[in-house]
């Protein structure tokens, strides 16, 4: 009996899990259909899947591998994109191919890291100056309203130009610059939630605050946040190129796109593809993040459509 | 409506100071020796204990913050490292040179972004609309550094029509120098009637203004188009229209007054973020401004001029934050946060 009991648990929870699964997919392809009805935005959606594989990828797809990490080979200076180097090669012979496609790895990691750093940063203080308000949001939002004064691209260059620069410390810098927006967003929508009836009631039965936070208000206002973060990752993308394009991140020989193209300066009368080929992957990919991001906001907020 | 500009005003300077404090303080605290920078890596002990007592590194941190700010009052930046210059003369000279290329850029992006965004509205969902649509989208995704290498190519190198970087060709600069009157080049050179000079300028600034105007463009087309093809569907719009008014005239006269607060507002932002802009792409056209000068000193880690540049820029920025906030604040439409009591 007891055996059966169990059994019919055990069936029960599997055809539950299913059907979860089942939704879920259905959901998903929803989302996706949605996604594909406006052609720009399914473009934007494959170009950025096409550059995570890449991304994940990049040593296996790159024809030759040390070179893209920087191996110099000057028997092939400066050749013109040929079947062997199809986007040529630089000043220390190296495929550029490679090298864009390594970048590709460099690019994505920065914006992903720099958006957690940021919002690592940013989750506690907009719950904090939400949940609590008076005297400590009061001083957490004037912080905010000084970072917000002024441009993230600013703030990079002088945080970096004091912590020194290399990659590492332009993540840090951007971050700095970009929690902000996020703590905003976050304390906005800690307002709205807090007010709900559930949060009372948490409150009568003598839950802490802590935990409230933490298990009720957070997951119910972590969506926009989700949004707004995926949309950010094309601007992240361009200051931290802009950073190392100054000199300021990325150091030689790192294949970073920014840093590509700025190298290539010296060399525009001679090479043309040194700089067009970069120059054309970085604009693709930020146009691809920025279309993706103006369908999610169509998809998900019907409301807030741009025209 | 004075009340609140006078706040306005205050919580301007109020974010000044911040930011001021927070650069000094970052300045400190970060491990870098402005001492042994400022003697050079070959200096004996005994010039490296003559440099911090001279640049009052000695004092206390409280009484280094206060003559910071006394100094700053003075509008004593330092002695840049490289040069070995006051920074405010070096600022002096930089800060011109970029402000014409900013102010040149923005006025020209709304002339050219305004009609485009109006037309495209007027066209909806034609094939103009859709091109106007992916180009402004297009170019609001293209880092300037990449627009301005690009442009560099097609019309220096391989055109062969425009100037690739610089001011000014050496030999205008030795056979009619501009005389300076204001301080801004290219304004001088017109008021002494130097047309040689005048001439030569223009060439060299087309491509700089080109890259700069960009962004300010797709934004202005952008938000032109979106707003107005707001108000064409509001009621007062349909009326004029049932009342048989030209529909040039409703949108030139009726529509457009709507629109152009916003717009001019979304400008004035836009001359900040084309402000920090010139720190990146002069360094590439070798234009002598403020970006050119801070592209320099970051290369040489030389503190007391990045510091000027940062201080320079984030009161531009704070002053057209507070021009944006105030046309927001003359439509009477917008009723003001403590403008009333």
């Amino acid at each position: 009996m007891v055996e059966d009991k169990k059994n019919i648990i055990k069936n029960n929870s599997k055809m539950f899990l299913a059907i979860k699964l089942k939704n879920k997919y259905n959901s998903l392809k929803t989302f996706l259909k949605l996604l594909f009805t406006n052609k720009l935005t399914g473009f934007a959606f494959i170009v950025i899947s096409a550059l995570i594989i890449i991304a994940i990828f990049a040593s296996i797809l790159a024809p030759y591998p040390e070179q893209g990490l920087g191996k110099v080979n000057l028997d092939e200076v400066f050749q013109s994109p040929n079947a062997k180097h199809i986007f040529g090669t630089d000043e220390l012979g190296r495929d550029i191919f490679s090298r864009l496609l390594y970048g590709a790895r460099i690019s994505l990691s920065i914006s992903v890291i720099t958006i957690v750093i940021a919002l690592i940063i940013a989750i506690p203080l907009g719950l904090i100056s939400g949940y609590y308000g008076g005297f400590v949001d009061e001083i957490i939002m004037r912080i905010t309203d000084v970072f917000l004064s002024f441009p993230p691209l600013l703030i990079a260059i002088v945080i970096t130009s004091f912590l020194g620069p290399s990659l590492r410390n332009a993540v840090i810098a951007i971050a700095i610059a970009w929690w902000p927006s996020y703590a905003r967003l976050i304390r906005a929508q800690v307002i709205s939630v807090k007010q709900k009836p559930f949060i009372s009631a948490s409150k009568c039965i003598g839950t802490s605050d802590f935990k409230i936070m933490l298990t009720h208000i957070l997951p119910n206002s972590i969506a926009p946040i989700i949004i707004q973060a995926s949309m950010d990752m094309g601007s992240v993308i361009l200051t931290a190129a802009s950073l190392s394009f100054i000199g300021l991140g990325a150091q030689a020989p790192e294949p970073e796109w920014g840093l590509i193209i700025s190298t290539s300066r010296k060399f525009i009368m001679d090479a043309w593809w040194y700089t067009v080929f970069p120059g054309l992957v970085i604009f693709i990919t930020v146009l691809s993040f920025n279309l993706l991001g103006d369908g999610l906001r169509e998809v998900l907020d019907p409301k807030t459509r741009v025209r | 409506m004075g009340k609140f500009i006078v706040k306005r005003i205050a919580g301007g300077i109020l974010i000044l100071l911040v930011a001021f404090t927070v650069i000094f303080f970052l300045s400190r605290v970060i491990p870098s020796d402005p001492a042994q920078k400022w003697v050079g890596a070959h200096a004996t002990h005994e010039q490296k204990e003559a440099a911090i007592i001279e640049l009052g590194l000695d004092k206390p941190i409280l009484e280094q913050y206060v003559n910071y700010f006394k100094n700053l009052l003075r509008g004593n930046l330092g002695i840049s490292i490289v040069s070995h210059r006051p920074v405010s003369v070096e600022l002096k000279e930089a800060i011109p040179n970029t402000l014409e290329l900013v102010f040149i850029s923005v006025i020209l992006a709304f002339l050219v972004g305004m009609p485009i965004g109006v037309y495209s509205a007027n066209k909806e969902n034609t094939i103009f609309d859709h091109t106007g649509r992916v180009f402004s989208v297009g170019i609001l995704s293209m880092p300037t550094f990449v627009v301005a290498l690009f442009l560099q190519m097609l019309f220096s190198t391989r055109l062969g029509l425009l100037p690739l970087t610089g001011q000014m060709d050496t030999m205008t600069k030795l056979m009619s120098p501009v005389e300076s009157v204001t301080g801004f080049t290219m304004l001088d050179s017109l008021i002494t009637g130097n047309w040689v000079a005048f001439k030569d300028i223009l060439m060299h600034s087309i491509l700089p203004v080109l890259t700069l105007m960009s962004y300010p463009l797709g934004l202005t087309a952008r938000m032109t188009r979106s707003i107005l093809l707001e108000v064409l569907n509001e009621d007062y719009i349909r009326a004029e229209r049932a009342y048989g008014i030209k529909e040039r005239k409703i949108i030139w006269i009726y529509s457009i007054k709507n629109v152009i607060g916003t717009v001019i507002t979304v400008l004035a932002l836009s001359t900040g973020y084309t402000l920090v802009n010139t720190f990146v792409i002069e360094s590439i056209f070798s234009w002598p401004g403020v970006g050119n000068y801070i592209g320099r000193s970051v290369v040489n880690l030389d503190y007391p001029a990045i510091i000027g540049v940062t201080l320079f820029a984030a009161i531009a920025y704070v002053i057209l934050n507070m021009i944006a906030d105030i046309i927001i604040a003359l439509d009477p439409r917008v009723r003001v946060v403590g403008g009333e009591d």
